[in-house]
Formats: structure tokens, C-alpha cells, sequence
């Protein structure tokens, strides 16, 4: 508290004197984290894989080989992912090993580098795909907008945004991650190999769902900046 | 010590009665009913103003948005588009309507209970009674309704009563059931979250943004009620009565939107339309006067109503 105080004050200062270069200040103030960051992320670190060469130089992942994308997901999001790799409780081979070798400031800090790189998708474009009436057909279009209420299922998009873009710190995006990634999360949710996410609400609404359902859903999502990029574009 | 305890076991015992008689009744008087399919909307041009019900329904803002002054949708209580049982749901309140209420004193039709939503819950203004937003929500409640007995409380129906909590709500237990199970989405400071196109995901619960003082969530008891049943959301049901009622005067102790009824003096709006052990209107709270210092309601709404009634 005193030490935030502190801070505060000398803002306020930097400020004061330096006036219009408070911006420049700013983000020079946060750059040895994300410059740290940076590092890690493009070259990697002790024991440290570089991120870039899985999930691509823009944190865009790698769809077609199951690595999900990273730059536009929240910050608290990201950093529990990484505590959940380190400590093994959300259970993944490639990612334990990385993420128990990255010291905490060196996580924070390739969050901090991720959350400067631009999201992978047009958030306005996914928005418009909200559909208040989908073809009952589609299964995996339903319960993203609308839910299966009979079961506790909320509708994907009431807490993953309309398009599934995401969001705050916590709730991450869905549109474009692989149909095999999404699966599989599911099944480690059910399985207790991933932790429910805040409050359990994600293990809790995994468990409701069936194989049906929560194959149409992946379908759904991603597919859906493929669905978004073609109605915008005619 | 031996009295406190006969004491404690005769008020439990009566409110194990009470409450067993209350369920016993709510049991063998309510019907159930099962609303159509949600994608058995008929074609056609009723279809069509059933569906248009349901787009205003599902996002107010866009199909609605000359009368909607804050970021609540309509399902943000009605859940599941206004199917949910427990969640207020639409079937079970049209064949309730016409009615008489006490909030104003006469005998209301559907279309004025809708246009009570826009003023005071949506903290907008009303849509004209003929207008094609009451006349679509009017035709998508009645497509839900197809088969219910009219006239009769369903099972289900508005938000399930909870008894009195076994200890007075209370802002300060309240604060920690927030913060622990409603902050997340609900933002600690109460006013929700939007995502990066501008759409309100989680709504505001106080504020400018939220409903305002005259609807009828800002009553500790419905907001316990639907809390209860409902929230967090996917996990209705979780958290303890006690919890509901505690989180619910949390959330009601904070200040929001003038009540449209205000007429320039608090005393007279208090006496007039609020008091009363849930409503917390023209009391202070944490030094604020609740209602003192609220924004008109009318001060965030877009200015295009006239060139849109008819809509």
C-alpha cells in the first residue's frame, strides 16, 4: 500500500514535470517487463522453449497443429494457465516442462509481452455472427447462442462475448481454436486434468454436456472467423 | 442459557412449519406447463412478429434501442430467453395479465406491465402501447404461452419467494459473498463488463448503467429470489438463502438511476413508492443517501424516440 502510494507520487511527479511525455513515460516504464518478455517469448529462456515456436510470431498459434492462440486472451487468464502447467493440475506434457522453468517474474512477463501483440480476429466482424434464432439443426450454433437451459448449459457466448472474442482478464476467446484443441479441454475437464476455471465454472457446465454437444460446439467456434471473414467480405 | 436455547428451538420450529406449509401449497396449487420448443417459432408473418419479440428480448439495445437506457437485455433476468422456470418466465406471466398491482394502483394490461420494463427495469421510456416492440414481445409471450391455463399461477412463476433469512441481511457479509462469487463477472465496482466491440457481456448490477430505483429488482427480496435460483450463473441454487439475502441488500445498498417517479423531493418519492424492510431507497448507506444524488433516468437514453414510434 505504502509502496503503491509511493508510486502513485512519483507519477504524479513525472507528471507534473514532465507533462506531455507522460505517455512516453508510461510505456517506458512498463517495457524492461515486456522486453524481458519479448525475450522469452521469441528466443526462449534455461529449459524454456521459445513460445514463438509453437504459437507463431504474433501469438496467432497454430490451428491446424492444435496450438492455440494466445495474443488477445486476458491477462489473468494466461498467467493461470501457466501456474496450472507448472503445478501440474492442468495436465499437459509440452507445456509442463516450460512453465515449470520460467521463474514468476519471468512469466508475468511473457504475459505482459502477449498481451502487447493484437488480437488474431476482428472482434467486430465475430460479434455480428451473434444468431438469436440458429437452425435448430445445428446443434453446436444452439448452445453457443442460445444454451441448453434444460441442462444448466448457459449460452457459450453469456460469458465468452457474442463471436466468441472473449472477455476481461478472465474469460477467454474461442473463435478460431482448433476443433481437436477444444475437444480436448473438454475431456480434461471432465477428467479432472484441468482446473475448472474461476469458481468451476467450466468443469461444472463440461460435465453436463455430451460428446455431441460438445463436438458441435468445437465445430462451431472453430469455424467461426472462417464464417465471420466470409459474410464481411460479400 | 437454557431459556435462549428453548427460545431457539421454538423460532425454529416455526419457521420448519412455515416453511413446509409454504412449499406444501406452492406444490399442489401450481400447475406445471412446458413452453413450446424454443425453435418451434412458426413461419409466416406472425412468426415473424414472434421472432422480432424475440431478437427485442435477446438484445433490447439493438432492436429496441429508442427505449433502452442502460446495458440490462431482458434476459439478463428472464433467463434462457425468458423460458426459464424460476426465472420469471414469459408464459407463466402472460396468462396473468390483465391485473391489478399495487405499484400503481389500477388495473394493468400486458401491454402496460411491458411498458413498466422499459421505464424502470430497461431504465428507459415506454414504447407506445400500439407500437411493433409491445406488439412483438406481446406476440412472442403469447406463442410461449400456447395451452397454459389462462388465469393461473404456474409452477415456476416469477422468481421462487425465499423466507425471511434466519439473520437480517447484512452489507458487510454481503460484500464477501460479492466479492467472491459475483465480482468475476459482475466487475467489484458492480458495473459489469463489456468486451472489445462494445457489447455489454455481464451487466451492470449498480450505477448509471444498471436498473434504476423503481424497478422491481431493487427490492432485496426479488433480488434474493432471483439470485438465489439463479445465479451464479449455471450454479443457481449454490449459494446458501442466507447468502442470497445478504448479497442481495450488497448490491441494493448501492446508488443507481433515479426512480422515473421522482418528482424533486426524496422524502415524497420514499413515502410514495418505496420503504418498507427491503427497500433501502432514501436510506443512508456508508454516509451515501441512497436516491439523493441518482442521475435521471432519462439522462442516458439516445435521443431518437420520435422519429421511431411506430417501430
Amino acid at each position: 500500500m505504502i509502496s503503491s502510494n509511493r508510486c502513485r507520487r512519483r507519477l504524479l511527479g513525472s507528471l507534473m514535470a514532465g507533462g506531455a511525455l507522460l505517455v512516453a513515460g508510461l510505456a517506458q516504464a512498463a517495457s524492461p517487463a515486456v522486453d524481458a518478455g519479448k525475450q522469452v517469448y521469441t528466443q526462449g529462456a534455461t529449459g524454456v522453449t521459445a513460445c514463438i515456436t509453437c504459437h507463431g510470431a504474433q501469438g496467432e498459434g497454430m490451428a491446424a497443429a492444435n496450438f492455440p492462440f494466445l495474443a488477445g486472451q486476458g491477462a489473468d487468464y494466461l498467467s493461470a494457465q501457466l501456474q496450472a502447467f507448472a503445478d501440474g493440475s492442468r495436465v499437459n506434457p509440452i507445456m509442463k516442462p516450460i512453465a515449470t522453468a520460467l521463474t514468476s517474474a519471468q512469466r508475468a512477463a511473457v504475459v505482459a509481452y502477449i498481451r502487447t501483440l493484437p488480437a488474431p480476429w476482428d472482434a467486430d466482424k465475430l460479434a455480428a455472427q451473434v444468431d438469436t434464432q440458429p437452425n435448430a439443426q445445428d446443434a453446436g450454433a444452439w448452445i453457443a447462442n442460445r444454451g441448453d437451459w434444460a441442462q444448466q448449459i448457459p449460452a457459450c457466448i453469456q460469458c465468452h462475448a457474442p463471436g466468441g472474442i472473449g472477455v476481461g482478464p478472465h474469460f477467454p476467446a474461442l473463435a478460431g481454436l482448433s476443433k481437436t484443441y477444444i475437444v480436448e479441454q473438454f475431456t480434461q475437464w471432465r477428467a479432472g486434468q484441468r482446473p475448472g476455471g474461476p469458481q468451476g465454472l467450466m468443469s461444472g457446465i463440461a460435465k453436463r454436456m455430451n460428446d455431441a454437444q460438445i463436438a458441435a460446439v468445437a465445430d462451431y467456434f472453430s469455424a467461426l472467423p472462417q464464417a465471420a471473414s466470409g459474410k464481411g467480405a460479400k | 442459557m437454557a431459556t435462549r436455547l428453548i427460545a431457539a428451538a421454538l423460532a425454529t420450529g416455526t419457521l420448519a412449519l412455515a416453511l413446509g406449509a409454504g412449499t406444501a401449497n406452492a406444490a399442489s396449487d401450481a400447475p406445471a406447463f412446458t413452453p413450446p420448443a424454443a425453435d418451434a417459432i412458426p413461419s409466416g408473418a406472425f412468426g415473424d412478429a414472434i421472432r422480432h419479440g424475440q431478437d427485442i428480448f435477446l438484445n433490447p439495445k439493438k432492436f429496441a434501442g429508442q427505449y433502452v437506457g442502460n446495458s440490462m437485455n431482458c434476459a439478463s433476468c428472464h433467463l434462457d430467453a425468458g423460458r426459464k422456470a424460476g426465472s420469471a418466465p414469459l408464459w407463466a406471466a402472460y396468462v396473468l395479465y390483465p391485473a391489478y398491482r399495487s405499484k400503481n394502483g389500477h388495473v394493468n394490461t400486458l401491454a402496460e406491465r411491458l411498458q413498466g420494463c422499459f421505464l424502470y427495469s430497461m431504465n428507459g421510456r415506454m414504447p407506445p402501447a400500439d407500437s411493433r416492440t409491445i406488439m412483438s414481445l406481446e406476440s412472442y409471450m403469447y406463442w410461449m404461452a400456447k395451452g397454459a391455463p389462462t388465469g393461473v399461477k404456474l409452477a415456476g412463476q416469477g422468481f421462487p419467494e425465499l423466507a425471511k433469512p434466519a439473520q437480517p441481511a447484512d452489507y458487510v457479509r454481503g460484500q464477501k459473498v460479492y466479492t467472491q462469487h459475483c465480482a468475476l463477472c459482475h466487475d467489484a465496482d458492480g458495473k459489469g463488463q463489456q468486451d472489445a466491440s462494445g457489447h455489454t457481456v455481464f451487466p451492470a448490477l449498480w450505477g448509471d448503467d444498471s436498473y434504476n430505483w423503481g424497478a422491481g429488482m431493487h427490492s432485496i427480496k426479488t433480488a434474493a429470489a432471483f439470485i438465489h435460483a439463479n445465479m451464479p450463473l449455471s450454479q443457481g441454487g449454490t449459494l446458501s438463502e442466507q447468502e442470497a439475502w445478504d448479497v442481495a441488500y450488497f448490491i441494493n445498498a448501492h446508488d443507481r438511476p433515479q426512480d422515473p417517479r421522482f418528482a424533486g423531493n426524496l422524502q415524497a418519492t420514499t413515502k410514495a413508492h418505496h420503504g418498507g424492510p427491503d427497500d433501502l431507497y432514501g436510506q443512508t448507506v456508508n454516509g451515501v443517501t441512497l436516491g439523493a444524488h441518482s442521475k435521471p433516468s432519462t439522462s442516458t437514453l439516445p435521443d431518437r424516440a420520435e422519429q421511431q414510434v411506430g417501430n
